[in-house]
């Protein structure tokens, strides 16, 4: 029981990390899409 | 006489038990063709290295001068990412970028596994770097187990190699499990939108920089990625690429499975933990299709134009597997669903997102045990 509280604990722990991770990914995503969006209308207006 | 049988007193079940792994795997390389690549030497190394007295393994043995040269300093992998940068046609994503979201949302699986990890009493490092089996990506894998010092190197990658090679499997019940027959039916018109060799160009440069400054870990892996497709779309270096995507790669793969074999000797491989990782490995690949799955389930309650949430299941990074499992599927339901092009951009958003989580993990859990 002490061991699956600890193990418990240590989740809680980096929970936040984890969650953070996950939607760092989103963000980081969020951020190409916006800039393939302004190369794509940069070289368009280029052309 | 006697000194010629002197090295068998040196043998032990756990050797023999490792041969048969190897054969095994050498087995599902030639027979079943799974991954047979690295499968094949990695089998090879598992008998090479459980010999008893194995010359190979010594100190200044030809596998362990191979894996400090290319594994304990992270070289192969990374030079294995310019090959595969080399092979990745960015223009199916690059032509509907919003595809992205996707690969983000599969990585959810090795999040998820990594909470599970913990549980199971593994400390945080070796938690991360099961679970980033769940990228479905083998250098991305050996890169954050290495980097991480975990002790479970040669399991992670003889898992995450098998479970690649098993996706056409282990996907398709899950998919199913999670989307109506009416889901799977949905068709997306495909209309092939020109891409500008600039925005070919510039993307790599964009993905390295961009990736870099939010998780500077990940410099190595996205940078060595991108640099392998910019030298694939530049147009004044197709010598390079091809040798890049060809030579290279082939050389560098070779090296890497039977270098890789230094981590199973017996005494480190035949333990509970390995089935344990087998399990989590599983639960990553399992958890990375639904997390896609559901989130393009999302995406429709707010989308004018539907999109078959099948696709959602191609951000891992098994590249080209799960892009065609997901138009077989499509196919299945309705003779006209081509779900190919969509599939393969959410595919490929899948090899940069993994890289990306990769960087992530490893720039947030340098600091624990």
């Amino acid at each position: 029981m002490e061991v699956l509280m600890a193990r418990l604990e240590l989740l809680l722990e980096v929970l936040p990390k984890i969650g953070f991770g996950w939607l760092g990914i989103f963000i980081v995503t969020i951020i190409i899409i916006a800039l393939l969006w302004l190369l794509e209308k940069a070289t368009q207006k280029k052309n | 006489m006697a000194e010629l049988f002197s090295n068998f007193g040196n043998l032990e079940i756990g050797h023999v038990v490792m041969w048969i792994i190897g054969g095994i795997l050498i087995y599902l390389a030639i027979k079943k063709e799974m991954e047979p690549s690295l499968l094949l030497p990695m089998g090879f190394g598992a008998i090479l290295v459980n010999l008893p007295m194995s010359g190979a393994v010594t100190e200044h043995g030809a596998l362990t001068v191979l894996f400090n040269a290319g594994i304990a300093n992270e070289l192969f992998p990374l030079i294995l990412f310019i090959g595969i940068g080399a092979m990745i046609d960015f223009t199916p994503l690059l032509s509907n970028p919003k595809l992205m979201i996707f690969g983000a949302a599969a990585q959810f699986g090795i999040f998820f596994t990594l909470g599970l990890a913990i549980l199971f009493g593994f400390e945080v490092k070796d938690a991360a770097s099961i679970a980033i089996i769940g990228a479905a990506d083998g250098p991305t894998s050996i890169f954050v187990a290495n980097t991480f010092g975990s002790n479970y190197l040669g399991a992670i990658m003889v898992v995450a190699y098998s479970y690649m090679a098993l996706v056409p499997i282990i996907q398709p019940p899950f998919i199913k499990l999670c989307t109506t027959k009416k889901e799977r039916q949905i068709r997306m018109a495909y209309s092939a939108k020109p891409v500008s060799k600039m925005t070919l160009i510039l993307f790599p440069i964009a993905i390295t920089i961009i990736a870099g400054l939010f998780a500077p870990e990940s410099v190595a892996l996205v940078g060595f990625l991108m640099f392998g497709n910019l030298i694939r779309v530049c147009g004044v270096l197709d010598s390079l690429s091809e040798t890049a995507q060809k030579v290279l790669a082939n050389l560098i793969t070779i090296f890497l499975g039977i270098t890789v074999a230094c981590q199973m000797k017996a005494e480190s491989f035949l333990s509970p933990d390995t089935l344990m990782i087998m399990a989590l490995g599983l639960c990553a690949f399992i958890f990375d299709t639904v997390g896609g799955v559901m989130i393009a389930k999302v995406y429709n309650l707010f989308a004018k134009n539907k999109i078959n949430p099948m696709i959602g299941a191609c951000g891992i990074s098994a590249f080209p597997m799960s892009a065609r499992i997901v138009n077989k599927m499509g196919l299945q339901e309705d003779n006209q669903n081509f779900l190919l092009m969509h599939a393969i951009g959410v595919n490929v958003s899948g090899q940069i997102a993994s890289v990306i989580a990769g960087g992530l993990i490893l720039s947030l859990f340098a600091m624990y045990k």
